[in-house]
């Protein structure tokens, strides 16, 4: 019986291997994932180059403003989709930040969005950018309700004008230099936000409510 | 990592640690689980059973020790001021049978205070104490004679059965309970059984009167009892061929109450053997730290729980109103969130070994009839019956607080 007394730390030792194993397992699985967003990523990323350039092209040449304008909108409308499954896949990652990185990477992607819309916007005026700024990191229970709601209700009024408006999500805490000089420029102090054709700012629930007004 | 992530992963690794542990123990002593050490002396045994109440379950109780094929030399019943007809139906058995010898307690004593009452009147080598609604199968006393035949034998005990499992809380406990004779066991190989239950154990004499007898203050004598013989270095042996059948509570608040018994009595018995934490014996090296392991992550879990439970709940509430608010469409009509996490993996195969364990210890156990039975039953066992256990755990813990221990 003495002998078999081994077996408290034999355990251990069979315990520890399988839960390394496990646990590199786990850590495959969700580089895979951060891995398959890469891919996403590039094609996204051609896309938008694909997009700054026709809006060059249009800077020299005489400007088609629905082209412009559809070109814009249908690349954000893709982004939002590619982020808001990049979203829910990173609520479920527990062991690697892989997809914080490729999360960053796509708000970046969206910056670089808005900034080409402010430029068409200086030649064609007819179309609504709405810029939703949320906190991604550790956001209070009270926070984290507020973006729910913010995210519902910018979600309905982008289906009802599905072609008149740019809705560019951005997380505003991701400590990106692009993202902090937008936000000083545009005063974004408190999360979340919502400015709209970037002269009108929302920051409360109650201000939601007017947020069609404000659109052209 | 998220503190959350943390704490899931160190309830992964402490329950796939002790799964490993228990088939490492069963793969190397398959062969000999339901081996026991034959008779070289004969001993002379008699039985304590201490009554409260128990008019309907006594006289089946007698007459199953009275058929045991071994010779018995004295049968105490010690009746602990019943109030019902338990006396009367004594009487008519001591008529009958000079074997049965009944004690009356003009005040109620408690379980501890009536066996160490009846153990007064045992001047046999070994002595069996027995719960009054049980019934010993007739070789299960001398298939726990031989272990005896080891002069550092404090105490041997059969595996316990549940004679009544047709209702679904009966079929539960029936399940759980040959869970708990398989493992206990399995740790007796490695000399760590921590409880000799009531339904029946056999105790060499002369080492319940080294010891001091049951302890009165402690409401699960048995458990405590077993503590103290692992104390002096007796050994606690376990024959898994000698059966005993038991009743068990067949309504969900007796039930309750028998579990906040339990845990009471582990929580006294915790408390009363810390002082043991350093010392160099199977209590600091095991039970001790198992039991409060045990305590710990039921109370830590459920901590854990009612935080998500109310962060949700809260969540949920001010979504709803912020929705109603500004009369946008409520949060619940969006899209629910799929996508599996390791973590779901990782309940999913912790849940998967759970009901091979289960599985493995019915197979085990030759009880074809409890594993045989829809899946449906064993899930809910594996899923909800034992995730009580840690609320049982905090109603206990709050009574414990409160000094409100009683049996």
């Amino acid at each position: 019986m003495v002998g078999q007394k081994h077996v408290f730390w034999q355990a251990l030792i069979l315990t520890v291997i399988i839960f390394i194993i496990g646990f590199s397992l786990g850590i495959y699985f969700e580089s895979s994932r951060a891995g398959d967003f890469n891919e996403l990523f590039i094609e996204s990323e051609i896309n938008l180059l694909d997009t700054k350039t026709l809006t060059d092209i249009y800077s020299v040449i005489d400007l088609e403003c629905e082209d412009a304008i559809q070109k814009n909108i249908e690349f954000a409308d893709e982004i939002y989709e590619e982020s808001s499954y990049l979203d829910a896949l990173e609520e479920k990652s527990k062991f690697t930040n892989s997809l914080e990185i490729a999360h960053k990477r796509y708000d970046v992607l969206r910056v670089l969005l808005w900034i080409n819309t402010i430029k068409i916007k200086e030649k064609c005026p007819n179309f609504n950018s709405v810029v939703y700024f949320y906190q991604l990191k550790d956001p209070s229970i009270e926070q984290k309700a507020k973006q729910n709601v913010f995210s519902q209700a910018l979600f309905e009024i982008k289906k009802e004008r599905a072609d008149e408006i740019i809705l560019i999500p951005i997380a505003a805490d991701v400590g990106l230099k692009s993202i902090d000089i937008m936000n000083n420029r545009y005063d974004i102090n408190k999360l979340p936000s919502v400015l709209v054709n970037e002269n009108q700012k929302i920051e409360t629930i109650d201000e939601l409510e007017e947020i069609r007004d404000f659109l052209k | 990592m998220e503190w959350l992530t943390i704490i899931y992963l160190i309830y992964a690794f402490i329950g796939l640690y002790f799964l490993i542990f228990f088939l490492l123990i069963y793969f190397r002593n398959r062969k000999s689980l339901f081996n026991y050490p034959k008779i070289t002396e004969k001993y002379e045994v008699s039985f304590v059973i201490p009554v409260y109440n128990e008019e309907k379950s006594i006289k089946d109780s007698l007459n199953s020790l009275l058929n045991l094929d071994y010779p018995i030399k004295k049968i105490v019943v010690v009746n602990d001021a019943s109030t019902d007809n338990t006396e009367k139906i004594i009487k008519e058995m001591v008529k009958k049978h000079k074997e049965i010898k009944l004690v009356s307690n003009s005040k109620n004593l408690g379980k501890s205070g009536s066996l160490n009452k009846g153990l007064e009147y045992v001047k046999t080598e070994l002595v069996a104490i027995v719960d009054a609604d049980s019934y010993p199968e007739k070789d299960s006393l001398k298939k726990l004679i031989g272990y005896f035949n080891d002069e550092k034998v404090g105490v041997a005990t059969p595996a316990i059965f549940v004679k009544n499992s047709n209702k679904f809380i009966e079929y539960l406990q029936a399940v759980e309970y040959v869970v708990i004779a398989w493992t206990r066991k399995l740790l007796g190989y490695v000399d760590a059984i921590y409880v000799t239950p009531g339904p029946l154990a056999v105790y060499r004499k002369k080492v319940l009167d080294e010891v001091g007898g049951f302890d009165i203050n402690n409401i699960t004598e048995d458990i405590e009892m077993t503590w103290r013989l692992t104390k002096y270095k007796y050994k606690r042996e376990m024959n898994l061929s000698s059966k005993v059948y038991t009743t068990v509570p067949n309504k969900f608040k007796h039930w309750l109450k028998q579990r906040i018994r339990w845990n009471l009595g582990g929580l006294q018995t915790i408390i009363k053997y810390k002082s043991e934490t350093f010392s160099r014996n199977m209590i600091s090296y095991f039970i001790l730290p198992f039991f409060t392991l045990s305590l710990l992550m039921g109370v830590v879990g459920l901590l854990v729980f009612f935080y998500m439970l109310i962060r949700n709940i809260i969540l949920h509430y001010l979504s709803t109103s912020y929705s109603v608010a500004i009369q946008s469409a409520l949060i619940a009509s969006q899209g629910i969130n799929m996508n599996a996490s390791v973590l779901n993996f990782l309940g999913f195969s912790m849940l998967i070994l759970g009901a091979f364990f289960t599985f493995l210890a019915l197979t085990v156990m030759k009880q074809k009839k409890l594993r045989n039975r829809n899946v449906f039953n064993l899930g809910f066992y594996l899923i909800v019956y034992l995730s009580v256990y840690p609320f049982i755990m905090l109603i206990s813990i709050y009574k414990f607080i409160k000094k409100d221990i009683k049996w």
